[in-house]
């Protein structure tokens, strides 16, 4: 079990930065999960941390030791791969066994090992058939029995459920969170799908292009998104982004139809901050339909989808969509003229130029 | 459920047929030669040549073993006594058959493992200028040997390389090479590199990865690319026979040898053939099953 510190890491491959300038310190015990689209520098990050690529410039601390300069292997970590890179010429029972023959464990402690392990992961029944005799979940099992089996100090996962049907993947979520938290490892997961990350960890890393984007717990990466980037990319359906400016004391776009009050501390704080050009973003729930008059806004319903558990609406208001979410048994039909109220406590407020939360 | 299974129709049928002939035809072509070396290889000298040739073993003609004799012995008469004791000595055969397990083999053996080395380090590591060195490789394979015949005729005179069994090894290994590398640079770029992360990451270093990983799912590629390459320089005869004709020669120019003066000794010929193409046979035959995963790559499930 230790802390993982990430000081300055800069990966560069050729004249492509892949990590820019990332800091980062991984609690002890934590279930932190990196995510951004692809080429986001979350790989490499994680790559680095195992050794698997040397990063160009700063320092990668596991626990006290700095391990910088030493073989992924003697970094005592455990990785599990997208693919699962189980050993095709060796049977589940060796593959997990795999790493502690590396250690030259006596053979009676290694058979008692892998066994342990398998029966925490039910696969005792698997363990003397060869990875092709075995389903995608499976071997996502005997992956992970490899991992455990030697109990590192930390766990690398690489995307590990993306290739496993969605059903699976929802179980494996579930079985992933018990066994770190039965485990107490730091686990350090490499995702894509903000549904693994939101549900998963203690805390999610948002990268993008290189670049941290934000820090925060799941909770909080989707309430207060930090960038832009974050306000897009977390949440289904996002954030609802518009462009415009300050105007008084309301935020109005450029057709000058869409025009919200802002409430007086939100008003002071885009003064105090002096952008002029600016973003709003709103999420879906945080639109209401309003009792009181008059409405902060007046939306024209544009499109209903029906999700079963809960109803889409698009509404416009001028040349804006905003989104609402409602439950089920509220009918409006397109083209109702709908009264809106938008929660000022949940409302985002960004600067144009650098992408920044202001609010 | 009932099954449905659609009626095949005279169409079907014919198309059938024509598939079986195409294959019967293609069959017979490229196993006629090797049958009838195989049947001449059991006659006798006066049957060989004889009008209309026969075919059928214990039908058309009764099988000998003579020429099989006469690969691995020869006769010699000793003293100058008419009619004096004759003897039957070792063939020079058995030596040139030694000659061509040396040669072929050393030469297939150290190709393949230089050229599945060199492979792994084009496909896992970023090597300056990769796509020029693996053109330069694979650009010696693209004239015909033959054009290179005297320069390297001159070279390795002047080298003293004709003699013996090195030079003509390394010659062999320099035309296996190309292959080799091309061959296996493509399967291992099949193989995911993560084998080798996770073996690395849990606790071996690159070269036990290579050994305990690697190497073992590569083994049938590294077969399949021996066979070939093994089948080319077992076959040489031309930079051989120029090369090194003396006693150090492999079977090819050794068969040319024994033409014979004034009667072509075919039955010999055929039965020498023979013999020279068993060990090939039984290596591929060996190597059978791998063969196909090798060839046909796409070994490794994504």
């Amino acid at each position: 079990m230790a802390e993982i510190r990430i000081t300055n890491l800069i990966k560069r491959f050729g004249d492509v930065y892949a990590v820019r300038d990332l800091n980062l310190t991984i609690n002890d015990g934590e279930f932190l999960v990196l995510l951004g689209p692809s080429g986001c520098g979350k790989t490499t990050t994680l790559r680095s941390i195992a050794g698997l690529e040397r990063q160009t410039e700063g320092d990668i601390f596991i626990g006290p030791r700095l391990v910088n300069d030493l073989r992924p292997g003697d970094r005592d970590i455990a990785m599990v791969f997208q693919f699962y890179a189980l050993y095709p010429h060796l049977t589940a029972f060796d593959n997990i066994a795999f790493p502690l023959r590396a250690q030259r464990i006596p053979i009676p402690e290694i058979e008692q090992r892998v066994r342990a392990v398998a029966a925490q992961l039910r696969i005792e029944h698997l363990l003397n058939r060869r990875p092709r005799q075995l389903s995608g979940g499976e071997q996502q099992r005997v992956a992970l029995g490899r991992a455990m089996v030697r109990r590192p100090q930390v766990f690398l996962m690489d995307e590990p459920l993306t290739n496993l049907d969605a059903a699976l993947r929802a179980d494996m979520r579930t079985e992933l969170k018990h066994l770190q938290h039965e485990l107490a490892t730091t686990m350090v997961y490499v995702t894509h799908d903000q549904v693994e990350a939101m549900s998963m960890s203690h805390r999610i890393v948002v990268m993008n292009l290189g670049v941290l984007q934000q820090i925060g717990t799941p909770l909080d990466v989707y309430r207060r998104p930090a960038t832009l980037f974050v306000a897009g990319f977390i949440g289904s359906p996002p954030m609802r982004l518009i462009d415009g400016e300050l105007a008084d004391d309301a935020f109005i776009d450029p057709s000058g139809i869409f025009r919200l009050k802002l409430n007086a501390p939100t008003v002071a704080r885009i003064r105090e901050h002096g952008a002029t050009k600016l973003v709003f973003g709103i999420r879906p729930e945080e639109i209401t339909i309003a009792q009181e008059t008059p409405p902060d806004l007046i939306g024209i319903v544009a499109l209903r989808e029906p999700l079963g558990d809960e109803t889409i609406y698009d509404l416009q208001i001028g040349t804006q969509l905003l989104q609402l979410r409602a439950a089920p048994t509220l009918r409006l039909n397109l083209g109702d003229q709908v009264p809106l109220k938008i929660d000022q406590q949940a409302l985002r407020i960004f600067d144009r130029q650098s992408e920044q939360a202001i609010v | 459920m009932p099954t449905y299974t659609p009626r095949r129709t005279a169409q079907d049928w014919v198309k059938e047929a024509l598939f079986w002939i195409a294959v019967l035809i293609a069959f017979t072509v490229m196993m006629f030669p090797l049958y009838w070396m195989l049947v001449t290889s059991f006659k006798e000298r006066s049957e060989v040549t004889l009008l209309p040739p026969t075919f059928v073993p214990f039908v058309d003609f009764k099988p000998t073993g003579i020429n099989y004799l006469a690969v691995f012995t020869r006769v010699s008469e000793l003293g100058n006594t008419v009619g004096g004791d004759k003897q039957a000595t070792l063939s020079e055969f058995p030596e040139h058959l030694l000659n061509s397990f040396i040669i072929a083999g050393g030469s297939t053996i150290l190709s393949v493992i230089l050229g599945t080395l060199a492979a792994y380090a084009f496909s896992r590591f970023r090597i300056a200028g990769e796509g020029d060195l693996l053109f330069f490789i694979l650009s010696t394979r693209m004239l015909p040997p033959i054009v290179v015949l005297i320069p390297i005729f001159l070279m390795f005179t002047w080298a003293n390389l004709r003699e013996g069994y090195l030079g003509i090894t390394l010659l062999y290994i320099t035309t296996g090479l190309p292959f080799v590398v091309w061959m296996m640079k493509g399967f291992f770029d099949e193989i995911p590199r993560e084998y080798e992360e996770a073996a690395m990451t849990d606790g071996y270093s690159r070269i036990e990865a290579i050994w305990k990983i690697v190497l073992p799912e590569a083994l049938p590629a590294m077969l399949a690319t021996a066979v070939f390459v093994l089948i080319t320089s077992w076959n040489e005869f031309v930079f051989v026979q120029l090369l090194n004709p003396s006693r150090g020669t492999t079977v090819p120019p050794f068969l040319l040898a024994i033409v014979g003066y004034g009667q072509i000794e075919w039955g010999r010929m055929a039965a020498t053939s023979v013999v020279f193409l068993l060990p090939v046979v039984i290596f591929t035959f060996l190597v059978r099953n791998h063969l196909l995963r090798g060839v046909t790559f796409g070994a490794v499930r994504r």
